[in-house]
This record gives structure tokens, C-alpha cells and sequence, in this order.
């Protein structure tokens, strides 16, 4: 009997070690931060970066260290919200959230900064960011995330091929995009085909290529207003394009297969004449210890139909993302996390961040970095006014995303009707709006 | 008395085992049970709503459609990794030279992480510099392009499936055979059996618990399957290749409807259970006879 007591005694003890393993302490002075691999390259200075280390300031002048969480994804990152954020205390301090995430439930699991914001102000806030930028981090009156990192999509063209092939113009019109990437499609001696369009493709990037594709055509996929307007005639002419592009060899046939990482390869190794990208990507495109095209990869804007260019207006709206910077309600140092907002947001911080590959959220670094010759930055500054992200903030966005990319998976790689495939899709968005 | 004494001693052997399946197994399996029965979506009141979840769930053409892509995955793996899986058993079963070090190169794939297989594989079927393409226009065939309809993206699927997973038969049926009494051979040899006869006579039901073993396993873990075919295709090109398990992930963590996911692993359980009890049944007969 005496054994048996004892036998379950040790069991316990051992489960209850188990348990107890994971709640060791974290030191005052450290914050907690979860986000994303780029963040932890962006600020610790890692990898292409050439700006300072801003875990050495931090600690320097604020005395606090912080410490990384990295998420593998947008939805490992929205999963984290979810389970984190319904905590009434986490050892978790403060979060990444991109803008498609903000919907009204971030009021549960996020700090209002207004109250922050005018007890300990930031730089240049609120005239050095942009107004829609901030509109989506606000519920209610409340911002709930600062903007740290924001970007706009643009086409990158491989110069060398272009001028190989004799294209000396860049496109001014979607169809032109078809007319230069047929010219840019060839077989190298080596029996290596060059494609001349290769973006990424999996399910959760098409809706963003679709975004940008609407938009080349005056359209879009759900308004601001949210009307559903994915099956007009914008998406068909662009998903018939698309479709042709695809059919003629023009882009890799497993294109839907195809990571960012991927994508870029192929523009690297020059084994692609287009691609769509961040105005950021410049420095992983031209490294020369990782790209044989170093110096060959430049941006320019996304073109719009000709039948809708005007004088003031002569490309497309592209896309944006936008990541912001917010503290987690369970988080017992909210003061400290505010400053580590502030440190990071500051003029100093931001010009670092953008020197270690961040997309400037702030205005004046997007400038200060085109007046250093970035020509992504020139493309971003040029086309910020007007963009907006791919999706509007939705609730249901996982789901509508999947749908999205399902039936455009249909009509490029299965060759099915755009217009039936559009319809399908609008019927099950609008069910879910 | 004395019996008490013994139940409960044996009791507290199994307690930390039992332990850890009530916390990993039992308790999450009722949690997901009452979820069933409810909206439930992080950030949002949570709802009792019945059977609501089930009823859409089976209604919808979408969870009919992963269905039958489980039903085409199933069988198209089962039959492949059975034939494999028993060939290299009876070559194995054999004296020859190198046979430890052939035994150890045939279960090597078995060893490989499922998501570091299809990262190999999707390198050797890569339209412009894969192998297999590659080896297929030297033959003088058209290239494939992979992953653009139902069938393209179901055979390099099932392919990997099986390349990484017929070992775990092709050891079962080994294991069996290796219990065989040579005698027995030899006596069927003496009273005139052909190979064939042998083979479905006398070999075939004598190990054909163990085989009955394997196959239920390996129903299981088809049944729940996921890595593979998550990391290959994503369930697409559309919903070619979504299967029941990417249907329940992405109920659950990508739209956030963890009513609809929990009622959906219910469903999932239901068909595991269904598809193998028929098997356990026989398996546990052949035993006892």
C-alpha cells in the first residue's frame, strides 16, 4: 500500500514538473516581442542589413532587453493573437499585427495606445504617417497599433534579359506586361528555360496578385465598402490574361507551387524576366553574394489599362501591407513596451530599420531613402498616395482568401470559365461578409 | 481482499499512462465534442447551436468532394505500399548477399521527415530542372506538368506517400514471415504445393494477422493524413487534392471556426473508426484462433 502511495506521489510530483517548466520568469527589463523572422532581421540588424543593432541602443539608453518570439507565417501569427491575446496575463509583452488581422476583435486582445500616446508622444506622430495606414489599426476612436513596417508591391525586371531580348521600354499597359514576358520566354543552350513572368503562387499569396491584377483594370476584389466586386469585369480581363500567360508557357508551370523565396530565386539566377514584389527586395535581388544578376534588378511602377490613364494618373494602385506595432492586454509591463514602441518608431530607430531592409512606414524615411537613390523607395514614395492593402479587414479573411485562391487556381492552371469561376467565388464572399 | 491489493497495485502502474491519455486524449476529445455543438470562433461569443455544424458539414459538397479525394489517396496508397511492401518482404525473406544493408536502404525513406521528403520530391518533379521530366523527355515522352489537374497532383502525392511509407508493411510482413517454421515449407513442398499454392494457402493465412495489423494501421494513418499532402499542394490545384485532414485544419486554424473544426474531427474519428473496426474484428479473431 505504502508503495502504491508513494508510486502515485512520484507520478504527480512529475506531471506537476512538467507543468511547471513552463512558466519560468522573465526578468522586469525584458520585453517580449512576437512577430516574424524579417522583424528580428530588421532590428537586431541581421542578414543584408547595414544599419545598427537596436537591441544594443535599446539596452544602452532604455536599460531593457528584448527578447523574440518567431511565428512561421501570417496565420501562425494570427493563431498567436488568438491564443495569447484572450490571456489575462502573458509573459508576452508585444505584437506584430498586419493590417487584414485588425478587425474589431482586436479590442480583446490589444491595449488602446491613445492614452500612451499623449503621456509619452512619438516622433512625428501623427503628420509623418499616412492617414489610411492608421485608419486601419482604429476601432472606435482607439488606435490600437502603431505602423512599423509598410510597403507597396511594384514589378522588378531583369535589365540584362530585357535588353537582350530588345525590349527598350518598360510596360505601360497590362497587355504590354504579356507582349515583354513572351518576348522574354527562351530556352538557354543549356537546355534551362527562362520564364518571362514568375511570381509566387501559393493559395494565401493569389488573392494579392489578384488585388494588383483588378487594380491594373480600374477594379478591385472587395471595395472599402465592402461590396464584393471580384466578378466584374476588371477580374475577368485580367484572370483571361493571367490564364493566357500561364496556358502560353509564359510563367513556371508550377507557379502555384511557387513560395516568395522561389520566385525570387528565379529572378536571382536569372531564370526570370518579371516578377511582382515589395519596393523593399532590392537588396536580396542584387546582393552579389547571393544573386548572379546583382545590378541587373530594377523596379518600376505597375501599369495601368491605357483607357484608363489620364494626365495626372499613368499606373496602377498596386497594393500595400502595412505591419504594426501594438502591446498584448495581458501584458504586466505595458509602460515599459510602450517605450521599447517609441525607441523603435523614433527618427533615429526608423532610419535603422529601413538600412536593415525594413519598408519605412514613415513618410519621411520613405523619402529620406529615395533621396539616397533607392529606386524601390522612388517607386514606393511615388505610388503610396494612392494604395490601399489587397482585402479591406475582414473577420472571415482566412476563408475568404482560400476561396479566392481556389477559384483563380481554377481558371489560370484548369483553364475553367473566369466568369463562372468569379460568380462562384462572389456568392460564397458575400455569405461570409 | 488480496485481489483488491493486486487491482490496485496494477492500477498504479498504468496510472501515469492513463494520466497523460486523459489529458492528451479524453479531455481534449470532449472539449472538441461540446465545441461541435457550438460556433465557437476566438473573439466572438460562443453559441449552442446543435447539431448545426454537422448538418452543414454533411451537406456541403465541398467536405463530399475530401471525401473522395481521401477514398482516391487511400486506396491509390494502400494498394501500392501492400504490393511493395509484400514484394520486398518475400525478397528479403531470402538468403542472399547484402541483405542487412538492402533491408536498411528499403526502410531508410521510412526515417525521413515527411516534410523534408516532399521538399526532395518537389525538386525532383520541378518543371525546369527536375529529374523526373527530365528522365521523361530523354525517353522521348511529352513533360508533365505536375500539379495542374486532379490526376497530376494526386499520383506525385500518392507516390511520395508510398516511397516514404511502405517500409512500415513491408517490416510487419517481414517480421511475420520470419515466424514461419521452415518446416512448414517444407512439408508443403513434400505433399506437392506449387509456389502459388503455397503462397495463398498456406503462407498467406498464417501471417495474414500481422498483414490484418498493418493494414489497419496504415488505414488509420491515411485516414488522418496531412504533412505531405499539406506541404505539397496546400489541398489545391482548386480543391483537387484537399483531403478530410487539410479540410478540418483550415476550419480550424486558418477561417477560425472551431466549431465547424471540432465537429469535423468528430466526423473524421467517426470514419477512422468505421473504416478499421471491421478489421480489428478480423484481426482479433485471427489471433485467438
Amino acid at each position: 500500500m505504502r508503495k502504491s502511495l508513494t508510486l502515485i506521489v512520484l507520478s504527480l510530483l512529475a506531471i506537476s514538473m512538467v507543468f511547471a517548466s513552463g512558466t519560468e520568469e522573465v526578468g522586469n527589463q525584458d520585453i517580449t516581442m512576437v512577430t516574424q523572422s524579417f522583424a528580428q532581421n530588421n532590428i537586431t540588424g541581421t542578414g543584408l542589413g547595414t544599419g545598427d543593432n537596436l537591441l544594443e541602443g535599446m539596452k544602452e539608453e532604455l536599460g531593457i532587453g528584448l527578447n523574440f518570439i518567431i511565428t512561421n507565417g501570417t496565420d501562425e501569427q494570427q493563431q498567436m493573437l488568438f491564443r495569447i491575446g484572450a490571456l489575462p496575463e502573458t509573459e508576452e509583452d508585444l505584437f506584430y499585427i498586419l493590417q487584414s488581422m485588425a478587425d474589431d476583435r482586436i479590442v480583446n486582445y490589444l491595449e488602446p495606445l491613445n492614452k500612451y500616446l499623449e503621456e509619452k508622444p512619438l516622433d512625428g506622430f501623427p503628420e509623418d504617417y499616412s492617414e489610411g495606414m492608421l485608419a486601419d489599426f482604429t476601432i472606435d476612436g482607439n488606435l490600437y497599433a502603431i505602423p512599423i513596417r509598410s510597403g507597396v508591391w511594384n514589378i522588378w525586371y531583369n535589365q540584362r534579359i530585357l535588353e537582350e531580348r530588345g525590349i527598350t521600354e518598360l510596360p505601360s499597359t497590362p497587355e504590354e506586361i504579356y507582349e515583354i514576358a513572351k518576348a522574354c520566354t527562351y530556352t538557354l543552350p543549356s537546355g534551362e528555360k527562362v520564364y518571362g513572368f514568375a511570381s509566387r503562387g501559393t493559395r494565401w499569396d493569389l488573392h494579392e496578385q489578384l488585388a494588383i491584377g483588378a487594380r491594373m483594370f480600374g477594379g478591385d476584389i472587395i471595395t472599402p465598402d465592402y461590396e464584393v466586386v471580384i466578378n466584374e469585369e476588371p477580374v475577368i480581363k485580367f484572370l483571361e490574361l493571367y490564364r493566357k500567360m500561364y496556358a502560353e508557357g509564359l510563367m513556371p508551370p508550377n507557379w502555384n507551387n511557387m513560395t516568395g523565396n522561389d520566385a525570387d530565386q528565379m529572378l536571382k539566377d536569372g531564370r526570370a524576366a518579371l516578377s511582382l514584389g515589395s519596393a523593399n527586395y532590392s537588396p536580396r535581388y542584387n546582393d552579389p553574394e547571393t544573386s548572379r544578376e546583382a545590378g541587373n534588378i530594377l523596379p518600376c511602377e505597375i501599369p495601368l489599362a491605357a483607357e484608363l490613364q489620364t494626365e495626372d494618373k499613368k499606373y496602377s494602385d498596386s497594393i500595400s501591407f502595412t505591419w504594426a506595432i501594438s502591446i498584448l492586454k495581458g501584458s504586466d509591463q505595458k509602460d515599459l513596451a510602450w517605450d521599447v514602441i517609441r525607441y523603435l518608431t523614433s527618427d533615429y530607430a526608423s532610419v535603422e530599420l529601413a538600412k536593415n531592409e525594413n519598408a519605412p512606414a514613415r513618410m519621411s524615411v520613405l523619402d529620406w531613402q529615395a533621396e539616397s537613390g533607392d529606386a524601390g523607395a522612388l517607386v514606393a514614395s511615388a505610388t503610396f498616395p494612392r494604395t490601399r492593402s489587397a482585402l479591406p479587414p475582414l473577420e472571415n479573411s482566412g476563408e475568404i482568401i482560400d476561396i479566392i485562391g481556389e477559384h483563380m487556381e481554377n481558371v489560370v492552371i484548369k483553364g475553367m470559365d473566369a466568369q463562372t469561376e468569379m460568380d462562384i467565388a462572389a456568392s460564397k464572399i458575400e455569405a461570409l461578409i | 481482499m488480496k485481489t483488491n491489493r493486486k487491482t490496485l497495485r496494477l492500477l498504479t502502474y498504468v496510472f501515469p499512462a492513463l494520466a497523460v491519455l486523459v489529458f492528451v486524449i479524453l479531455i481534449p476529445s470532449v472539449v472538441a465534442l461540446f465545441y461541435g455543438f457550438t460556433d465557437y470562433s476566438p473573439g466572438r461569443e460562443v453559441s449552442f447551436i446543435g447539431l448545426d455544424n454537422y448538418i452543414s458539414l454533411l451537406t456541403n459538397s465541398r467536405f463530399w468532394m475530401a471525401v473522395l479525394n481521401n477514398v482516391y489517396y487511400l486506396v491509390g496508397c494502400l494498394v501500392a505500399e501492400l504490393f511493395l511492401g509484400f514484394s520486398c518482404a518475400l525478397l528479403l525473406n531470402k538468403r542472399f548477399r547484402f541483405q542487412p544493408l538492402w533491408f536498411c536502404l528499403l526502410l531508410a525513406p521510412y526515417a525521413v521527415s515527411p516534410v523534408v521528403a516532399v521538399q526532395i520530391w518537389k525538386y525532383l518533379l520541378d518543371p525546369t530542372y527536375g529529374w523526373i521530366n527530365y528522365g521523361l523527355t530523354k525517353l522521348g515522352f511529352e513533360p508533365v506538368i505536375w500539379f495542374s489537374t486532379k490526376l497530376t497532383s494526386m499520383i506525385p502525392v500518392c507516390l511520395v506517400s508510398v516511397w516514404k511509407e511502405f517500409p512500415f508493411l513491408m517490416i510487419t510482413i517481414y517480421a511475420a514471415l520470419t515466424t514461419v517454421p521452415t518446416e512448414v515449407e517444407e512439408a508443403a513442398k513434400i505433399d506437392g504445393a506449387r509456389s502459388f499454392n503455397y503462397f495463398f494457402r498456406v503462407l498467406l493465412p498464417i501471417i495474414s494477422p500481422a498483414v490484418l495489423v498493418g493494414l489497419v494501421f496504415r488505414i488509420i494513418f491515411l485516414i488522418r493524413s496531412f504533412e505531405i499532402v499539406w506541404v505539397f499542394t496546400g489541398g489545391g490545384p482548386g480543391t483537387s487534392t484537399e483531403i478530410l485532414a487539410i479540410n478540418m485544419y483550415k476550419e480550424s486554424f486558418l477561417y477560425y471556426n472551431f466549431g465547424r473544426g471540432s465537429a469535423l474531427g468528430w466526423i473524421l474519428l467517426g470514419i477512422t473508426f468505421a473504416a478499421s473496426y471491421k478489421l480489428i474484428k478480423n484481426a482479433n479473431k485471427s489471433l485467438l484462433q
